[in-house]
Parts: structure tokens; C-alpha cells; sequence
């Protein structure tokens, strides 16, 4: 059950935008797809949806194989069990909300009072349940990214497919729809996939999120995994922000950096140059002066940014110059420390 | 006078007659299968609606034949009949149109049907050509001028006035390669000992319009005051009250005749019969003139309603002037003198 | 990034039913192209017509290098380049003002524009004749010395013209300048453009293919027009080669293997242009209409409104009001009087209508050939639309030049190219053989007009639906087509009125049972007889103009 995929490829002219990739998706789980633009996510998503013909592997869809390229079986979009929710959202202009969200269940043949009923809840289901008789062009953005979950949502299929659905909406929007998605997900219990490039949609949403790049998976994991665990400076920064310090890795979870302060770290590395990679939320700031030891860093607060709950400093020390989240308030120009725990430094290969 | 010396005097009389009863009796028969067939395929190059109210008038006569009419211009009714006819796909019964030599190849290709119609004898021969050839009326051209710009004394009267520089810019004809009676006109005018017209013409302003129609709708308006016309179009004007004169020039008058003849092969061949014949009688001869306005070429018919008849003219038709070789010749040196492939 | 073809999914065949279908287009227009084509191919190397003794030769070729026919092709091209730019200029400000602006007389205006589309370009230019040859009506009444007008010249051709195109123009225009959405010029506003520099930056820019589209639609009007110069350009000694190749087929001696040659030579030129055209668009096209906020905030006009009914007015006077009122008054004299308290008042003309049967005849015949026949003309073309600019199967490119082919023919040589291979055909002499000539003909105007619109259809929209379940067909009738409306209406009323005013490839293979409206009324007007010419064609424009009402208020249900 679920999403099966091995050995995908896609080409277009020359270039391999897929490249022989696998993963399987759990049913009911969510799974993103999260990598910057031109990584094949978003081909990848769509040659699920069979709007794109790969050029090799095999794809299931809840069992069924819907693609492989050994037996040269395809099967159309229009017949694998699929919701798809666009970028653009897709919202056809000539048509009610109402026709919009029916669509799917009169392509099937479904009776009249049957498409009124499952409808109606899927508009409830998304927030506009007074909807119903609106014209499409009448919505606002917000309720137009609605109407297309509904539309995906109202015949129940196997899998849900989302590209980029938020990309379009304001902030606050953003952060309200974001809850509501992962809300209905998890009634639903539908297995999704989930393309973005906003690492926070996809911390906050995924099951699991798995990290492309240049058609390629970089890595495959929960989010607390990736967060805390990348496997590379890319997914580093894919996955949160992050701060790099040079350094030379001398013993297994032992590096100094130029300036001769000391990193212990709880992974263990291959000795010789690497990048430290510490969260910026990692880094415990103080004014006081600390005990010369191990994982402390000194330091002068350059920069503050205020960000309603917290401050963002960025603090320059012979290593580099972090950025630092704290809810203490510190002036810019203050002297200040910098410690980390052992646990919360990875070295990763330079 | 002894019987027998009667009876011998009467017989050519009596042969003539019988010939003559036999005849009609042919005839007869050949209305009958007209009527018959009840059907017409007309093909013809009579401006509208002229030519509908000249069949309106044999219908008068023959009520029992409908009449379908596919009205064209000379040219263009020559290009259609030569593409339809050797594909036989051609479904005219009867065709009218200008004289143009491609005519005779077609007799002579035995496209065209030979027959006597019994109204053929009383025309002049030279109208009867191969009895394939049926030669019912001319079209002649003259000189018109604006009434109400240009004086009674000052029309022109001659072809030689219508080069006069007083008329710069305002004089207007069809060209030479629109029409065959304008090449039979400038033919004329060679004859007439004129040289380099062309270029006279193009140095003094001259005007081309579609058909003497538009040169006469020019005239009206004022657009010309002076203007080399054939009839109908002109004579229709004045018919309705225009402000346009014609003066036809004593020294020629340059006029192109009209055959009319029956395919050789037809879909009714009966029906086409009878309407040429018909064209060819005294009623349907007045009737055309009537309509068209040009005078029709049965002796005996009275002169046209508003225009002088041939009868003291100098006319000179095209087929005793042009060919072919001088056609070209002709529309050549227009084209070239006024810039056109 | 999923552009290079259209998605994916349609490199497979998409099934057997659009793969047959695709395939019958492609054979329906291949018979319908290729054969008068391929007649005028075999004519350009004879030396004289079908059926008269000919030759093989290279003559005529060879003459299309002659100076004569050079200078008239410059004639051409600079009279129609003239009349292209500003014709688009026209119609682009008129559709804009009616769609994207509160100007407040759109009704009337694009009631003005229908209407003057019926007109065909013998009739507004016999109304210009009136109006401004040297002893027109403004000459007469204005009496000014140095302000004389000629409108037998280069510049009054490209006025006439001008007047006649620009509701081409329009109606092509009018599809992509309503369904642009809204949000693309605001985010100009937004960005502190003002009105003309949005215009100019961003809407004319989005509109790169329809407006590119529109200007080659216009050239090559301009350049098959046949009657408005033979009415004006001949007495002023003005030539173009619509003109010579009448000259060259309808005149004896006729020489129509050059009028082949020509023709053919006019087409390749332009079929050039249209693969060019094509080729630039595809760079550019984006689409304007996605499925998020379509939606058109009408811009306000403000000060500039007087200015905007001025010019209206103007456009609306002298294209349509002007030359009805000469028609009216032609229709009602026997003959032309400058001064209407002198003229011979009459209601013959109308009355002659009525008295042949031939013209009874053609009003059915006008019917059947230009309504019934507009139908398959916009169901062809909105097929070869989709297949040549969405799904794009193999052989596309052949299918789309083969549809673009007709558009550089003139009018007289593809009526010359269907009486010589249909006269062999038994539906020779029948409606059907207009309605093919005309299908073909104008075949053009309905893949431009459907394809416009189509390039504009987002993707997605398509997407969604097969997404949601529908197959290509169920998609292509509840989503496209619907969406397409806008264009299906104004490709209807483009392939009727094209139809209606035909008369040169109709003048070579009409018979008496098939004659057209437009043949009867260019018959009585080329023989001068301007005042039945003008009665029928009052009628004709009242009958057709409450049909095609009728018609654009009937809602699109497939």
C-alpha cells in the first residue's frame, strides 16, 4: 500500500532530472519532497500523478503498478486513484465551487445526491462549507488553494499529491493552512506526497521528509533525524538554518579550529578538515566570562534582530561568525561566550 | 393559263412551301422536346439585371422552360466554358458573350453545335458564321461627356478630341486589356492613322475605371468629364434622366458583335435551340435591344430607343480588324506604357 | 522546465480515439489543401488554362523576376505593411478600450465594429468613392482649394483598407484582451508604472503572439484584397498583385500560369513568415490565463475618456456610419447626385432584388455556404488548433504547415486552383465545392484565432482535470472548451463573415444554382449598377446581422 517508486529516471533533452531514485511511502504517511528549485521534485511528484512519462523504473500507487518501464505498462492519470492540488491551484475559472469539487465524482459517474452530500463535506472539511454557489472567480487566493484541497480530497482517493500548495500565500496564511493540511491529513489518513522548498512546511508537516538535490536523494528521514542528523553541509542548510565553522577533525569526535578553541562532538568522523555544524538555537550565549574549556567560543554580538519572540544575534569569533537565537537581550557590540553541548555539534564533510 | 402549265409554275411554289411545312413541322418538334425537357443552362456576359428581364420576356413566350442563368464576364466566361466543356463537365444549353477568336477554335474543335435556326435566314451572312456562329447584336463604342461640366458646344464629337489638353486629368476609359471593344476601339484609331496613343493618353492624365460602368458612374459624378464608352452602361444612365451625352464619331465607330451558340454537347440540347432561336426572332431581337440598349443586327428592327442606330454609321466590327497577334500587340504597349507586367 | 513538448503524457498516444482523430484532420485537410494546390502547381508550368492546347514550360517562373512585377510586389508590401501596423494599432487600442478600460460605450462600439465587418471591400470602398474621389461629396461641399481629396491613390487604398481591417483585427484581439488576467498589469501599477508604461511594458509584451498573430493576419488581407484597389487603386494608376492577377485571369488574353506562379510564389513567402512568426512566439508566449484570479479590473479612464470617445467616434464614423449613409442613399437614386435635394429618388432598386431569381436564389445559397459552412471551417481549424499547439503528436509540424499554407493565396487564385481539380470531381457545380473552397481558404483565420487563445490556457487547468479523473476527451469538453468560448465565438463570426464577403475565389466556380450573395451583389456592382449593389447589400446586412445575433447569444453547450 502506499507509494512504491524504484529506480526512477527522468531526462529531459540531455539532462537527467531524475536520477535512478527510490523510496517507498507508508499508507497514511507524509512525506515531502523537499529540495531548491531544479532538483526534480516536482517531476518526480508529477510523474507519480502520470502527467510526465519517465524513462525508466517502476511506480505503484496502492498497490497497482501505474508505471514500469521493464513491462512498458502505463497507466493514464486520469486512471490511477490519485488528488493533486497545483501550485497555481488550477481552480476552473468557467465553473462554481461547487463544479469545481464535483468534478472528480461526475468524471466517475457518481448519482446526483451522492455528489451533493460529498461535496458538502469536503468544503466543510476545508472551511468553506457557504461556498458552495460561489463563482470561482470571486475567491480570494486563500480560498481558491481550499477549493483544489477539496477537489482533491472529495472522491477519497489513494494518494494525495501537492505541489507546492502554499507557495502563493501570505505568511500568517501560510502558518494557519499549514496546521490545517496536517490536520486533514491525518483524518484522512491518505498516504501524501508533499513537494516544497520551505523547509518549515516541510519540518512541520512530514512523516518524513526526503531531501533532493540535482535529481538525487541526499537523504531520507524523519525530521528530528535530518535536523539534528544531516548526512551533508547541503542538507544542513536545506533543513534549517545553520552555522559552518571550519575545522580539522583530529580524533573521533575531537576538531580544533584555527584559532585553537576545541570542539567535541558525539558523532563520530574520519580525521582531517571538516565543517562543525551547529543550529543557531544550539548556541547558548552569555555575557559572563566562562571557564576556558572545550565547545566555547569568544565572541562580539555584531548584529540583533529583533523577532518578536526571540532575538537573533550574529556574533563574531576567530572561527566564523554564527548567527545565535536567544530570548536574553544583549546589546549590540557586547563582548560575549558562546557554548554549545557535545551533542548538538556535528562535523560534516567539508 | 392551261393547269398543267399552273401546276408547273406552282410546283417550286408548292416545293417551297411543303420544304417550308416540313420544316416547321421539324421545328415543332423540336419546341415540343424543348418543352419537354422544361429546363435551361444560360450562360451569359449581360451586366445584371439586364439579363434577367431579357429572359424574363422569352419566358412570356415560353413559359413551360425555366431558365437558369449564369451571368459572367466575357473573359471570365470564356476561361469557364474552356475548362468545363473538354472535361465535360460543362451543363450550358445556350452562351452569349463578346466576340474573341477563341471562339472559332472551338467551332473548329467541334465544341460548338452547327444547325440552322429557322430565324437565321433572315439575317445578313456576315452575322452567320459557319451557321455554328450566331452574331445577334453589337456593342460599339462612343465618346461620352458630363453634361453638366462640359458645354453642348465643347463635347467632343471626334476621336481626335479626346486627346485635347483641355481635358487633362478628366478624361477616363477602360483599358485594353479589360476588353476586347476597347483594343477593337484603339484598333480603329491606328487605322485612323493615331500613333503613340498611350503615351498621348497617359501624358494627358488618363483614367482607367472597371468597365464602362465605371467609367460612366465617373462621369456622373464628376470624377471625369470626358470618357470612351461602349454601351449598355451609358445608355442605361441616360435612360434614367443622367446628366452624360454620346456622341458617336463620323469618322468609324469601332463595334464588336455578340454570337450567341448552343454547345455541341448539352444537357438540353432542345431548350437551347429554341432560346437561340428565340434571341434571333423579331421579339426577342427588340427585346434585347430594349433591355441592352445597343442596336441588335436583324434587318428590320427599329433603331435603339435613345441612341442613333447602325444604319448611317461607320462600323467597323472586330472581326474585320483584330487577331490575335494584334491584340497582344496592343495590350502590350499599354502595359508597358503604363507600367504593368 | 516541462515545456519542451506539451507534458509528457501526450507523447504516449493518448489513446486510439485521438490518435484517429488526429489522423483524419490531417488527411481532411491534406485533400483540401494539397489538391487546388497541387492544380496551381501543374498550371504554373503550362503555358496556357485546363483545357485549352498547353505546354510544359519554365516561362512563366521566369517572369516573376520582370520589373513590372517586382515594382507591383513593393506596391503590395508597402501598401500592406502600412495598412498591417496600423490596422493592429487600431484594433488592439479598440479591443483594450472595450475590455480592459470603463469605457462607456462598448456595447455600441463593438456593435459598430460587428457591423462594419459585414461590409465588404467593394462596398466601403464605393462608399469612399462617394465621399472623396474628385467629384465626390467632400470635394463638392467643402469647395477648399488646396484640400482636394483623391482617393484614387496609395494613400486612399491604405485608408480604405485600414477601415476594413481593423475589425479583423479586432475580433482576433478580442479573445486574448479579455481572458489576460488582471493581476499581471497591477503588479505594473504596483510597481509604480503608470497606465501607458503598463501598457506598453507589460500588456503589450503578454500580448506578443496574439498581437504578432493579428499583424500577420492583417498583412496578408491587406495583400489579397482585391477589390478596394481595383475600385481606387486602378484610376490612379496604383497596382497590386491581388489586381494584376485579376488582370493576369480575367482579362484576355489571360495568362494564368503566371497567375499560378504568382499565387504560388505570394504563398511560400508567407508561409515563411508564418513558421517565423511561430518560431519568435514560442520563445515568448506566456500563459495569461491560469486558473488563480482570473479576473479583468477595468482600468479607469478618467480625463482621457473625451479622448477615448473621440477616437471612437471617429473610427465608428468613418468605417461605418459614413459609408451607410452613402449606401442608403445610393440604394435609394437612379443615379449619383452630390447634393441628396437634387437627387431622382426611387425604390427601384430594392425592387429589382426582388425580380430575380437568380439572387433570390443566392440568399439560401449564402446561408448554407457561409453559416453551415463556418461551422466545419471552426471545427477543423479548432482541431488542428489543439492538435498543433497542446498535444502535438507526431507529425504536427506537418499538419500545422499544411493549415498555415492557404493563408498567402489570394482569393481569385485558389478559386482558379478549385476549378481546376474540382472540375473533374462530381460535386463540381454543387454548394459543397464552395463550402470546401472556403473551408480551405480561410482555414487560417480559425487555427490563428482558436490558437491564440489556446497558448493561452494554462496547463495545469488541463491537468486538474485529468487529476481528477477525467480522460482527454471528457477534459477537453468540460474544461477547454468552455474556456475556449470566448475564441470559438469570435472564430465563428470571422469564418461567416470571410464567407459572406467572398467573392473572388467564389467568381470562378460558382453556377447559376450555386451563386452566393457576394457574386450577386459584385456583379451588379461591377457593371456600375451602384444602386442595386447598394439595396442588396442593405438587406444582406440586416438579414445576416439578426442572424449572427441570434447566434453569439446562444450559449456554448457541448
Amino acid at each position: 500500500m502506499g507509494i512504491f517508486v524504484k529506480g526512477l529516471v527522468k531526462r529531459y533533452g540531455g539532462k537527467t532530472v531524475v536520477d535512478h531514485i527510490d523510496f517507498e511511502i507508508a499508507d497514511g504517511e507524509l512525506v515531502s519532497l523537499l529540495g531548491p528549485s531544479g532538483c526534480g521534485k516536482t517531476t518526480t511528484l508529477r510523474c507519480i500523478a502520470g502527467l510526465e512519462t519517465p524513462d525508466g523504473g517502476r511506480i505503484e500507487i496502492d498497490g497497482e503498478v501505474v508505471f514500469d518501464s521493464a513491462s512498458g505498462r502505463v497507466v493514464e492519470p486520469y486512471h490511477r486513484n490519485i488528488g493533486m492540488v497545483f501550485q497555481s491551484y488550477a481552480i476552473w475559472p468557467h465553473m462554481t465551487v461547487f463544479e469545481n469539487v464535483a468534478f472528480p465524482l461526475r468524471v466517475r459517474g457518481a448519482k446526483a445526491a451522492d455528489i451533493t452530500s460529498r461535496v458538502s463535506r469536503a468544503l466543510q472539511r476545508v472551511g468553506l462549507g457557504a461556498f458552495h454557489d460561489r463563482s470561482s472567480q470571486q475567491l480570494s487566493g486563500g480560498q481558491q488553494q481550499r477549493v483544489a484541497v477539496a477537489r482533491a480530497i472529495v472522491h477519497e482517493p489513494a494518494v494525495l499529491l501537492f505541489d507546492e500548495p502554499l507557495s502563493n500565500l501570505d505568511a500568517r496564511l501560510r502558518d494557519e493552512t499549514r496546521a490545517e493540511i496536517r490536520q486533514l491529513q491525518h483524518d484522512l489518513k491518505v498516504s501524501t506526497i508533499y513537494v516544497t522548498h520551505d523547509q518549515t512546511e516541510a519540518l512541520s508537516l512530514s512523516d518524513r521528509i526526503l531531501v533532493m538535490h540535482d535529481g538525487l536523494i541526499r537523504q531520507l528521514g524523519t525530521p528530528e533525524a535530518i535536523y539534528a542528523r544531516p548526512n551533508d553541509v547541503f542538507v544542513a542548510e536545506v533543513v534549517g538554518t545553520a552555522n559552518f565553522f571550519n575545522v580539522i577533525v583530529t580524533t573521533d569526535g575531537h576538531a580544533v579550529t584555527p584559532g585553537g578553541a576545541t570542539f567535541h562532538s558525539s558523532c563520530l568522523s574520519p580525521a582531517g578538515p571538516a565543517r562543525a555544524m551547529i543550529r543557531p538555537d544550539r548556541l547558548i550565549i552569555s555575557a559572563t566570562v566562562p571557564a576556558p574549556g572545550p565547545n566555547t567560543l569568544q565572541g562580539i554580538i555584531r548584529q540583533r534582530l529583533f523577532m518578536g519572540g526571540h532575538y537573533e544575534y550574529v556574533v563574531e569569533t576567530e572561527a566564523g561568525s554564527p548567527r545565535v537565537l536567544s530570548s536574553d537581550e544583549f546589546a549590540e557590540q557586547t563582548p560575549v561566550v558562546l557554548s554549545f553541548d557535545a551533542g548538538d555539534c556535528i562535523f560534516l564533510p567539508a | 393559263m392551261p393547269l398543267a402549265r399552273r401546276a408547273l409554275l406552282a410546283t417550286p411554289f408548292i416545293a417551297a412551301a411543303s420544304r417550308a411545312i416540313a420544316q416547321s413541322t421539324d421545328w415543332d418538334k423540336v419546341v415540343d422536346t424543348a418543352n419537354k425537357q422544361g429546363h435551361l443552362n444560360l450562360t451569359h456576359n449581360i451586366p445584371p439585371p439586364l439579363g434577367d428581364q431579357w429572359v424574363a420576356e422569352f419566358n412570356k413566350e415560353f413559359p413551360k422552360i425555366a431558365v437558369e442563368a449564369t451571368r459572367l464576364g466575357s473573359s471570365e466566361l470564356m476561361q469557364r466554358f474552356n475548362t468545363e466543356y473538354p472535361s465535360g463537365a460543362s451543363q450550358t444549353d445556350a452562351c452569349l458573350t463578346l466576340w474573341d477568336d477563341t471562339l472559332l477554335t472551338w467551332a473548329s474543335n467541334g465544341w460548338v453545335k452547327t444547325w440552322k435556326p429557322p430565324e437565321a435566314a433572315a439575317f445578313d451572312p456576315k452575322y452567320v458564321i459557319h451557321d455554328q456562329l450566331f452574331v445577334i447584336q453589337v456593342i460599339r463604342s462612343s465618346l461620352a461627356s458630363s453634361k453638366t461640366k462640359v458645354k453642348e458646344t465643347e463635347a467632343p464629337k471626334e476621336w481626335t478630341d479626346f486627346f485635347n489638353p483641355k481635358w487633362k486629368d478628366k478624361i477616363g476609359m477602360d483599358p485594353p486589356w479589360r476588353s476586347v471593344a476597347v483594343q477593337q476601339m484603339l484598333a480603329v484609331w491606328h487605322e485612323q492613322g493615331m500613333r503613340d496613343v498611350a503615351q498621348r493618353l497617359k501624358e494627358n492624365g488618363v483614367r482607367f475605371f472597371n468597365g464602362s460602368a465605371g467609367v460612366v458612374q465617373a462621369l456622373i459624378r464628376g470624377d471625369i468629364w470626358v470618357g470612351a464608352v461602349i454601351e449598355p452602361p451609358v445608355v442605361n444612365a441616360m435612360g434614367d434622366g443622367a446628366p452624360v451625352r454620346v456622341y458617336y464619331p463620323a469618322s468609324a465607330v469601332p463595334a464588336i458583335g455578340t454570337p450567341a451558340f448552343v454547345p455541341a454537347k448539352s444537357p438540353n440540347p432542345e431548350a437551347g435551340m429554341v432560346f437561340l432561336n428565340w434571341s434571333m426572332s423579331v421579339k426577342g431581337q427588340q427585346a434585347l435591344q430594349d433591355v441592352m440598349g445597343s442596336p441588335v443586327t436583324r434587318p428590320g428592327i427599329g433603331d435603339p430607343k435613345l441612341v442613333p442606330g447602325i444604319a448611317h454609321q461607320k462600323v467597323i466590327l472586330s472581326t474585320e480588324l483584330l487577331n490575335p497577334e494584334k491584340q497582344k500587340a496592343i495590350v502590350d504597349e499599354w502595359r508597358q506604357v503604363f507600367g504593368l507586367q | 522546465m516541462s515545456g519542451a513538448r506539451s507534458s509528457a503524457f501526450s507523447d504516449r498516444s493518448g489513446g486510439w480515439l485521438i490518435n484517429a482523430i488526429f489522423v483524419a484532420t490531417f488527411l481532411i485537410t491534406a485533400f483540401l489543401i494539397v489538391t487546388p494546390l497541387a492544380a496551381l502547381l501543374h498550371g504554373s508550368f503550362q503555358t496556357g488554362s485546363p483545357g485549352t492546347k498547353t505546354v510544359f514550360t519554365f516561362k512563366n517562373w521566369a517572369d516573376l523576376g520582370s520589373g513590372n512585377i517586382i515594382h507591383t510586389l513593393l506596391t503590395t508590401c508597402f501598401i500592406s505593411i502600412v495598412t498591417a501596423v496600423f490596422s493592429t494599432l487600431g484594433g488592439a487600442g479598440l479591443t483594450w478600450l472595450v475590455y480592459r478600460s470603463d469605457f462607456r460605450f462598448k456595447r455600441s462600439l463593438v456593435a459598430a465594429v460587428g457591423l462594419s465587418f459585414f461590409f465588404p471591400g467593394f462596398i466601403l470602398a464605393m462608399a469612399w468613392v462617394i465621399l472623396a474621389s474628385p467629384g465626390g461629396i467632400f470635394n463638392d461641399l467643402l469647395d477648399i482649394e488646396w484640400l482636394q481629396f483623391d482617393i484614387y491613390s496609395i494613400t486612399g487604398i491604405i485608408w480604405i483598407q485600414i477601415l476594413h481591417i481593423i475589425p479583423f483585427a479586432f475580433f482576433t484581439l478580442r479573445g486574448p484582451m479579455i481572458s489576460m488576467d488582471s493581476s499581471l498589469e497591477e503588479a505594473g501599477y504596483a510597481s509604480g508604472a503608470n497606465p501607458w508604461a503598463v501598457i506598453r511594458r507589460v500588456t503589450l509584451p503578454l500580448m506578443i503572439f496574439p498581437l504578432l498573430s493579428s499583424l500577420l493576419l492583417c498583412f496578408v488581407l491587406s495583400v489579397e484584397q482585391f477589390a478596394i484597389p481595383a475600385m481606387v487603386g486602378i484610376p490612379g494608376h496604383v497596382n497590386t498583385l491581388a489586381t494584376e492577377l485579376y488582370l493576369l485571369t480575367s482579362f484576355s488574353p489571360p495568362n494564368t500560369g503566371l497567375a499560378a506562379a504568382v499565387g504560388l510564389a505570394m504563398s511560400a513567402v508567407t508561409g515563411l513568415s508564418i513558421f517565423l512568426q511561430r518560431q519568435i512566439v514560442r520563445r515568448h508566449s506566456a500563459p495569461t490565463v491560469t486558473g488563480r484570479g482570473y479576473r479583468v479590473r477595468p482600468l479607469t479612464l478618467g480625463r482621457w475618456r473625451f479622448l477615448a470617445d473621440a477616437i471612437c467616434l471617429f473610427y465608428v464614423a468613418m468605417s461605418f456610419i459614413i459609408p451607410a449613409l452613402a449606401l442608403i442613399y445610393t440604394s435609394g437614386i437612379k443615379f449619383f447626385v452630390a447634393n441628396p435635394f437634387e437627387a431622382a429618388w426611387t425604390w427601384r432598386n430594392y425592387g429589382q432584388i426582388w425580380q430575380s431569381p437568380g439572387t433570390i436564389r443566392s440568399f439560401w445559397n449564402t446561408l448554407v455556404v457561409a453559416g453551415g459552412g463556418a461551422v466545419l471551417g471552426l471545427t477543423l481549424g479548432t482541431l488542428i488548433a489543439w492538435f498543433t499547439h497542446r498535444l502535438k503528436p507526431r507529425g504536427y509540424q506537418a499538419l500545422d504547415a499544411l493549415a498555415s499554407l492557404p493563408f498567402g493565396i489570394p482569393g481569385i487564385v485558389i478559386g482558379l486552383g478549385f476549378l481546376w481539380s474540382y472540375v473533374y470531381l462530381p460535386i463540381y457545380g454543387t454548394l459543397l465545392v464552395l463550402v470546401f473552397c472556403y473551408v480551405a481558404r480561410f482555414l487560417p483565420y480559425a487555427t490563428e484565432t482558436i490558437g491564440a487563445q489556446v497558448v493561452q490556457l494554462d496547463k495545469s487547468l488541463e491537468e486538474a482535470a485529468w487529476a481528477s479523473g477525467a480522460n482527454r476527451l471528457a477534459s477537453f469538453r468540460r474544461i477547454i472548451l468552455p474556456l475556449l468560448r470566448p475564441a470559438l465565438q469570435s472564430g465563428y463570426f470571422l469564418l461567416f463573415i470571410a464567407y459572406f464577403r467572398e467573392v473572388a475565389a467564389a467568381a470562378l466556380i460558382y453556377t447559376a444554382s450555386t451563386q452566393v450573395l457576394s457574386i450577386s451583389i459584385w456583379a451588379f456592382f461591377e457593371n456600375a449598377n451602384w444602386g442595386v449593389a447598394s439595396a442588396l447589400s442593405i438587406v444582406t446586412t440586416v438579414i445576416t446581422v439578426t442572424l449572427m445575433a441570434t447566434v453569439m447569444r446562444a450559449p456554448l453547450k457541448v
